[in-house]
């Protein structure tokens, strides 16, 4: 079922999923309070280890090209399973777009704006996204090139202009904390960023995707995205040293030091209204992605009249979500990952499984063919 | 949101009125047709000249001049045309003077239904002479500066083209002025408009189509494109949209852009113009198509894509290194003229730590004797000067002067100095001011954003600012202009050539993805200097050459 009528290539599909990774660069205090000055290395270790599961949401989305998550869901699992999973998964897009649009929130009011209160924030925010998400996939994901050569952009410029301040000698001593911590950190690696690139499965209808292109988008994304987290980890890793686990966001108080004599100081807002957009971005696509989630539930095709509601809802579940700040950490580190787990690995690999089991795309090859065909078609043109 | 309902519910109702009205009157309607069909051409030149002056109202300028022809003058006719309108030496060295002379030495006189052909074919001297049957495309004839000739005793007349009336000569457009590149400019002739584009492009590739649209002012537009080039699905849409138009008057291609652009509710347009004959050009070898209205210098050119308003028809004139600064600069001042009063306010009421220190006790020191917010500050700054603006174009030009004193004294120094204003908002509104002429045609939008986008800075400060320029950025996705959307070339990477760099010449060997189909390339690759010794050919003439001196 195609609800967004619209395509996107899979250029713009590959930059999707690069900006989705970089724009959790913002969030590296989950990581940098557990393994502190080592936080380098998880992330390392979960990019290589996640290799396998980009593999099996690229196999869902290759033999599934016209189905949505939720489509796949209902095909693998028969209707009624399907249909329990899919709430569960309309709950965890929900949840997501509430707790990006929190972290925005909480984002701007440490940085920017102390004296708002948040809700207004996350309204004004929503407003504008509702707006994005009305006109569809291709306006919400059309900006994802541009911003992500400009966090690029931005990365470079701040590591060149912090060069100064760089001391190699905070990254030692390596290897020094418990090896759990090492795996506590890898496993939030791998589900809080990685792992939520599971959203854009629901976008596989509209990218124009072929067998080939298919492999090279998710690879080039994720490694796009997973170099700049690393540069930016390491970049406030070797600012920072063992400080880092003080701070909320490191990244921040990281561009805060940049001062170039008399001519550029206090730069930082600059850089926070940057990476604002591309957390505006990030919770465009999971509000698009949970108005088309909530849709194709109801079977409805007028999702854009959906788009204002879960644009409210998800602006109150992000003032109930948490109590405060440090919960919101805790609860990121410490219980989030089981949990996303199971929708964003376990799930996933199970109806992979079971596709191969019950050989499931059974129609489609013919279909696959021509898809291809008019795939082969436009690339010529 | 809620305005689109409104709206299409609104388009819902007129077109389910249109739809019973159609159906109700129909019957109506075609006795109307029918009874206007009724008057037919006579054989009684009386007749025929009385209902021809009934369809015309009797007009006063109609001039009707009989005559008499033939070898013993035994044919009475009738030239009928509108003054002014049709040129006189070809109407006397055309028409009169060879009926006049015509069947002096003949013996027999041809009979009443071949006299018209004979004339038509033998004795006229026109460019174009077509024989019609029905009193009202005579009529029409007279209109559009044709003349008719009437015959006593046949069932019919001639349509002679003798169109002739004032108009003004090609000159330097106001709007556009360049200091490299052609001077001349379109006139309000449609023909000089249309041969103006052709003499650019002489290939007959370039393919024109005629429409007349408004029901009362039968107003010629015609379409220019290049065959081939040119997306076939934009041109239908074009004709479409064009042919669809059910309205009284065009006067001015505004209209035609208004009633078939995509986003009426935008402040961005989505049809462009241009009063250039090497502009359209240019844009018709894009793949574009160009629409020529009849009466006005502005030519629209359809689709039209966000960065055509920072491209300047000189930039591909001067060399590429100093068109992509110019482009650039275009780029910061459009930014500047959008978010420069909203940054400014934002910075002022809530990003103190932005500023430097120096700079901020100045601001401080500005602050302190005005009495108003800065947003208000800002607000009032910016209606005195689209005032000073408007009035700047509506006032007579002897009196310019006057207001230009009256703006820079009395708007600028003068409200600082009575503390209506702080000094630093003056200079802000100004640089706002001048930054919008950069980009001509974006300065309606620049105008009205810029105050939009100042209340979201006066609410949320840079937050806000921030917001609202995603805000913008998604609604200029949204945008397309006939299919094409309206960023594309930022979105598109082989359309980058043309954006915020200018590709040199040669580098641009690929008309832009979206509007062409079909014959993408406009050239090589090459790089000048090399381009003689690249081809072996080349060389073998020159040792060739070589050994013959």
């Amino acid at each position: 079922m195609k609800i967004d009528q619209s395509q996107i290539s899979s250029t713009r599909f590959m930059y999707t999923i690069a900006f989705f990774l970089q724009s959790s660069a913002l969030l590296t205090a989950f990581l940098s309070s557990i393994t502190e000055h080592d936080s380098w290395i998880p992330v390392l270790i979960g990019g290589v280890l996640c290799i396998p599961l980009i593999l099996v949401y690229r196999s869902l989305m290759v033999n599934f090209p016209e189905n949505t998550l939720l489509g796949m869901l209902d095909t693998v699992y028969g209707p009624v399973v399907g249909k329990i999973l899919g709430v569960g998964y309309v709950w965890f897009f929900l949840t997501l777009s509430a707790l990006n649009l929190t972290d925005l929130g909480d984002f701007t009011k440490i940085t920017v704006l102390t004296e708002t209160p948040s809700m207004i924030l996350a309204i004004f925010c929503v407003l504008v996204v509702v707006w994005a998400v009305r006109h569809g996939v291709k306006v919400v994901t059309r900006y994802s090139a541009l911003f992500t050569i400009t966090e690029f952009f931005i990365v470079f410029i701040s590591t060149l202009l912090l060069f100064d301040k760089i001391d190699l000698k905070n990254f030692l001593p390596m290897f020094q904390l418990e090896p759990i911590k090492y795996i506590h950190s890898t496993h939030i690696i791998a589900t809080i960023p990685i792992g939520e690139l599971v959203v854009l499965l629901m976008l596989t209808p509209s990218v124009k995707l072929s067998r080939k292109t298919a492999t090279k988008c998710w690879f080039l994304g994720v490694g796009m995205g997973m170099i700049t987290l690393l540069v930016v980890l390491m970049r406030d890793i070797a600012v920072l040293g063992n400080t880092m686990r003080m701070f909320a966001l490191p990244g921040l108080v990281t561009m805060r030091l940049i001062h170039l004599g008399e001519s550029l100081s206090r730069v930082e807002i600059l850089f926070a209204v940057a990476l604002m957009m591309l957390l505006f971005f990030k919770v465009a696509v999971l509000c698009y992605v949970s108005t088309i989630a909530i849709a194709q539930m109801f079977k409805t095709k007028k999702y854009k009249n959906l788009a204002l509601i879960v644009g409210i809802f998800v602006v109150y579940y992000g003032t109930i979500l948490y109590p405060n700040n440090v919960e919101h950490v805790v609860i990121s580190q410490e219980m989030m990952p089981f949990f996303w787990g199971i929708f964003e690995i376990v799930i996933p690999i199970l109806t992979l499984v079971i596709a191969k089991i019950r050989k499931l795309p059974k129609k489609q090859p013919e279909k696959q063919k021509q898809k291809q065909e008019v795939q082969h078609a436009w690339d010529g043109s | 949101m809620l305005f689109g309902y409104l709206i299409r519910k609104l388009r819902f109702l007129t077109s389910y009125r249109n739809i019973q009205h159609q159906s109700g009157n129909s019957a109506n309607e075609e006795t109307k047709v029918e009874k206007q069909n009724e008057i037919k051409i006579q054989k009684s030149l009386h007749e025929n000249l009385k209902n021809l002056k009934n369809i015309l109202c009797d007009s006063q300028d109609l001039n009707v001049h009989s005559i008499r022809f033939g070898s013993e003058s035994q044919f009475s006719a009738a030239i009928v045309f509108f003054d002014g309108m049709i040129d006189n030496p070809t109407l006397t060295d055309g028409i009169l003077r060879p009926l006049m002379l015509w069947g002096m030495g003949k013996k027999e006189d041809p009979d009443d239904t071949d006299l018209l052909n004979i004339l038509e074919q033998e004795v006229v001297c026109a460019s174009t002479v077509t024989k019609e049957e029905a009193l009202s495309e005579l009529a029409a004839g007279c209109l559009c500066g044709e003349t008719v000739l009437l015959v006593d005793g046949c069932m019919g007349g001639l349509v002679i083209n003798t169109k002739g009336w004032e108009k003004r000569s090609v000159t330097e457009p106001a709007s556009e002025t360049v200091v490299r590149g052609p001077r001349e400019g379109f006139t309000e002739n449609l023909r000089t408009n249309t041969s103006l584009i052709r003499r650019k492009i002489r290939n007959g590739q370039l393919k024109l189509e005629q429409l007349k649209v408004g029901e009362k002012t039968q107003t010629t537009v015609c379409l220019m494109y290049l065959e081939g080039v040119a997306n076939p699905k934009i041109v239908e849409e074009v004709q479409y949209r064009i042919s669809q138009l059910d309205v009284e008057s065009i006067l001015e291609s505004g209209y035609i852009e208004e009633y078939i652009e995509d986003a009426p509710f935008s402040p961005f347009s989505t049809v462009d113009y241009s009063e250039k004959p090497d502009v359209v050009a240019a844009r018709i070898l894009e793949g574009r198509i160009a629409i020529v209205v009849d009466g006005t210098p502005f030519v629209l050119t359809v689709p039209m894509l966000f960065i055509e308003s920072f491209q300047t028809a000189e930039d591909y004139y001067v060399r590429p290194m100093y068109a992509s600064l110019l482009r650039i600069i275009r780029f910061i001042a459009y930014f500047i003229t959008v978010f420069a009063p909203a940054v400014y306010i934002a910075l002022n009421s809530f990003h103190h730590e932005l500023i430097p220190t120096t700079l901020l006790f100045t601001f401080a020191k500005a602050r302190e004797g005005t009495p108003f917010p800065v947003f208000v500050e800002a607000l009032i700054m910016i209606f005195a000067f689209e005032i000073l603006r408007e009035a700047g174009v509506r006032l007579p030009r002897p009196v310019g002067q006057a207001i230009s004193i009256v703006g820079a004294l009395i708007m600028g120094d003068a409200a600082v100095s009575a503390g209506i204003v702080g000094a630093p908002m003056v200079i802000t509104i100004a640089i706002t001011a001048v930054a919008g002429f950069l980009v001509p045609s974006q300065t309606d939008s620049g105008s009205m954003l810029r105050v939009v986008m100042m209340i979201p800075a006066a609410v949320l400060g840079l937050y806000g600012v921030a917001f609202g320029f995603l805000g913008m950025l998604v609604h200029l996705a949204s945008l397309e202009s006939f299919g094409v959307p309206y960023f594309d070339s930022f979105s598109n990477t082989r359309d980058m050539q043309d954006t915020l760099i200018r590709a040199p010449l040669w580098a641009m060997t690929r008309r832009p993805k979206g509007i062409a189909r079909g014959d993408m390339t406009r050239g090589h690759f090459f790089i000048p200097p090399l381009r003689p010794f690249a081809s072996d050919k080349h060389q073998e003439d020159d040792a060739q050459e070589g050994g013959e001196s």
